[in-house]
């Protein structure tokens, strides 16, 4: 196999890759075989040094985020669709478990932020009703209303902290979930060549 | 920077609004003598707006609006 036929197939196995990515490529082993020919090699020897342009295609495309599958395949696709709908109890679940791990997964990490904003609610509910009522709990037990007083005012600055901190959590989880969701999503953007 | 300047006013307000509830609230206690037994004596009534609770010898704060209708618990409520 001389230069040429070498670079035409190698372009004919990255034809999934962008044309961007694959004339890099195809540049790239140009000129590493112009190298070896610079050095006195004949073109057939610098080939064979490089090696099967098949396989280094396929090295390539599983850096490039393709992976390659042997899909079975019966060669009746009627009979293909059948059996993945009888296969359906087996990757059905399978599927069904990731979803619900994914979700649950979601859920523990936003119970955080959850569990402090109702609390911040709670906090600031009771002490607007404590300062509000404390008046009158002073009308029949003064040090009582004081100390509802007292505690609504420091419920305040409790439910204000909480507010803060459920914020912050939120924004972090927030990042959290977008970067999570976008590498769930790469999960099933791979390129899928069938071997 | 503004958010991190608001921020930071707001740690620093909910911080002295806790100070100063503790200040008022042990204040309170103060006026009762300190004596838990007399503050207890003294909270019999326990109307909807009271949220500081005395039940059978044990305190909880929070809000009761009926019976195991609670807005709140922080305590023994039972």
């Amino acid at each position: 196999m001389n230069k040429a036929e070498f670079l035409n197939e190698l372009s004919f196995c990255l034809q999934n890759m962008n044309n961007s990515e694959k004339n890099k490529f195809i540049i790239f082993y140009d000129e590493m075989l112009s190298d070896y020919v610079e050095n006195g090699m004949t073109e057939e020897d610098a080939v064979d040094k490089i090696g099967d342009p098949k396989k280094i295609a396929e090295e390539l495309l599983a850096d490039y985020g393709s992976v390659k599958i042997n899909l079975p395949f019966t060669g009746i696709r009627g009979l293909n669709y059948i059996l993945t709908i009888i296969g359906f109890p087996l990757w059905g679940s399978v599927l069904l478990a990731f979803v619900l791990m994914v979700f649950s997964v979601y859920v523990i990490i936003w119970c955080v932020p959850f569990t402090t904003g109702a609390l911040s609610i709670g906090f600031f509910t009771t002490s607007i009703i404590g300062i509000v009522g404390s008046p009158f709990v002073m009308l029949k037990n003064a040090s009582m209303g004081i100390m509802q007083l007292g505690t609504g005012i420091a419920s305040i600055g409790i439910s204000l902290l909480l507010g803060l901190a459920t914020l912050g959590l939120s924004k972090r989880l927030i990042i959290i979930t977008k970067n999570l969701n976008a590498k769930l999503a790469a999960l099933f953007k791979k390129k899928v060549i069938v071997g | 920077m503004k958010i991190k300047n608001i921020k930071r006013k707001c740690i620093i307000l909910s911080l002295i609004l806790i100070l100063t509830g503790v200040l008022i609230s042990i204040a309170g206690f103060g006026v009762a003598g300190f004596d838990y037994n007399r503050l207890k004596k003294e909270a019999t009534h326990d109307p909807w707006y009271q949220t500081i609770h005395i039940n059978s010898d044990t305190p909880w704060y929070g809000v009761k609006f009926g019976n195991n209708i609670h807005l709140m618990n922080i305590g023994n409520a039972d």
